[in-house]
């Protein structure tokens, strides 16, 4: 249907990925996250975490490598036309995984509280209608809408706590870190696969210019994905428990059941889940627009339009035929992720790595290496540039690498603050304490100078265009 | 499966086949076997549940054989 190029800026990149890690895992992850790390659950995303910006440095280094084309065609620049389809086929495959547990979980959750004596398949049906009509169109459309969600998103879970503060009971989750590692790192683990979904990100490379701006929007994406579900699953054990929270389906619809804002401002889960629910529905159309763009990229189609529809049909009836019960979905969910991304991620991304390499040392000539040096800035502006430095915001003058240091140093610390808390919190419960202390101030840092990363290359690409528009003025 | 989804699910099926006659007659033949291959893998797929033939779908065989196995692993640690 559009046939011009779809552009997103970095915003809209950042909050598109935390809604694809956050918005689906709120669901069926918490009671699974809860019953393998028990009260130290809050602790779950620290590696995947880490995990993600890793992702994020390779997918940005392939990016350069190959600018304006997506993850499924950078496959296929890397691997050639059979190799590429081939590792295209795999991470399509992943992708309607993805979709295929989601709508599960979302039709199911439906059924069971909001809509009782609704048919599922009808649910689906209905949901199906609508994400037809997205995939129609184009992922700008669909971050667009995500840009009005997106606040209130953030909003509903950061002020939970607020929400729920006559609720909370910090003993909840004493002794903290004090169960061993163990814990832990199953609550890792399970976290790990759902970050995996990261993947669908790959799809909308082609929509940002700047590969370091790309590299910005992404960490922080990952990184406020990080934050929110460390606070969700904090508020959740601290409100109900650790042992409750493990029984319960959906103990997030439990913990917002339990917000009382006076005796007459009551059943509060209705305006609460009328904001998660739209992200979770605008989760699975970005991931159903990424299943889109790897079938347009198999098949070399460039209009969404020609498959919208009868992909669309083809989710809704697997979705339909895929689970038997909603426990094999939630199973598949937690536990089958994380092994997708053991056994085809990982050998595909050191795969692609190796062949990047190799192509980058072949493409690097000794005419390239003289040009790369003439691109050094001329000592003249380089007093220029330091000259302007003074009228500058305070974060500017603090180079990008520098912030991106900070905050893979702050989350490196926070992982340390957590080994060692597991080792000696069970033994001096005040170690535990301030183990958790840091590393919520840790991971807040963290949140902070990601943030910053992106506003400091907004700010770059912002002077860096206004130069050229001045250039070509004057030329 | 409901009476009313199955002929809801039907009528779609036909839309979606007349509405998009004019793209696919402009699509190359990959295109065009990747369009009728989704099609007719979802009326595959919405007739064997009509029956109530149970399908061996990946996700079944990650929830019965792999997850057992990362919960084992789990229960050994």
């Amino acid at each position: 249907m559009h046939d011009t190029p779809v552009k997103l800026n970095h915003r809209q990149i950042a909050f598109m990925l935390c809604v694809i890690l956050t918005a689906g895992g709120e669901l069926p992850l918490t009671k699974a996250i809860v019953s393998a790390g028990k009260i130290d659950g809050w602790f779950a995303e620290i590696l995947p975490m880490l995990y993600g910006l890793l992702i994020a440095g390779f997918y940005v280094y392939l990016y350069r490598l190959y600018p304006g084309q997506n993850l499924f065609q950078i496959s296929r620049s890397l691997a050639g036309k059979w190799g590429g389809a081939l590792i295209n086929l795999v991470f399509v495959t992943h992708i309607w995984l993805i979709i295929v547990r989601d709508v599960a979980v979302l039709s199911d959750f439906l059924s069971t509280t909001l809509l009782l004596r609704t048919p599922v398949e009808m649910i689906i049906l209905l949901y199906m209608c609508v994400a037809i009509y997205y995939m129609n169109t184009s992922v700008e459309i669909t971050s667009r809408v995500n840009d009005l969600m997106f606040p209130l998103y953030f909003l509903s879970i950061v002020l939970l706590p607020l929400l729920l503060s006559n609720e909370l009971e910090l003993s909840r989750i004493e002794p903290i870190l004090g169960h061993g590692f163990a814990p832990v790192l199953k609550a890792n683990y399970l976290s790990y696969g759902w970050f995996a979904d990261i993947v669908v990100v790959g799809a909308f490379f082609n929509t940002i210019k700047q590969p370091r701006q790309l590299l910005a929007s992404l960490r922080f994406g990952v990184v406020l994905a990080g934050f929110l579900l460390t606070l969700l699953m904090l508020v959740v054990i601290v409100v109900l428990g650790s042992s409750v929270t493990g029984r319960l389906m959906y103990p997030n619809y439990t913990l917002v059941e339990q917000i009382h804002i006076t005796d007459f401002l009551d059943r509060m889960e209705l305006m609460v889940f009328s904001i998660w629910l739209p992200a979770l529905f605008l989760k699975i159309t970005f991931i159903m627009q990424s299943f889109l763009a790897g079938v347009n990229a198999l098949t070399g189609n460039s209009k969404n339009a020609l498959y919208g529809k009868q992909i669309g049909w083809f989710l809704m009836l697997t979705t339909i035929v895929s689970f038997q019960s909603i426990s094999e979905a939630f199973a598949f969910g937690n536990y089958g992720a994380a092994v997708f991304f053991l056994f085809l991620h990982l050998p595909i991304y050191a795969m692609l790595l190796l062949l990047a390499r190799w192509k980058e040392r072949k493409k690097l000539t000794k005419s390239q290496q003289e040009q790369k040096a003439s691109e050094e800035p001329h000592p003249t502006e380089k007093a220029q540039k330091k000259s302007a430095k003074q009228k500058l915001p305070w974060y500017v003058h603090t180079s990008q690498r520098t912030w991106m240091w900070w905050t893979n140093g702050l989350l490196l610390l926070a992982a340390g603050v957590v080994l060692a808390g597991t080792l000696f919190g069970d033994k001096f419960i005040w170690i535990g304490w301030i183990g958790g202390g840091l590393y919520a101030v840790c991971l807040l840092g963290a949140l902070f100078t990601s943030y910053i990363e992106m506003r400091r290359t907004q700010h770059t690409e912002a002077r860096e265009a206004k130069i050229q528009k001045a250039d070509a003025k004057t030329a | 499966m409901s009476h009313v989804f199955s002929v809801l699910f039907v009528i779609a099926m036909l839309y979606t086949l007349i509405v998009d006659q004019k793209r696919i007659n402009q699509a190359t033949t990959l295109q065009k076997g990747t369009y009728y291959g989704f099609g007719l893998l979802s009326l595959f797929f919405f007739i064997m549940q009509l029956i109530g033939t149970e399908l061996p779908m990946p996700t079944k065989f990650v929830v019965y054989y792999v997850v057992p196995l990362v919960n084992a692993i789990g229960h050994f640690y």
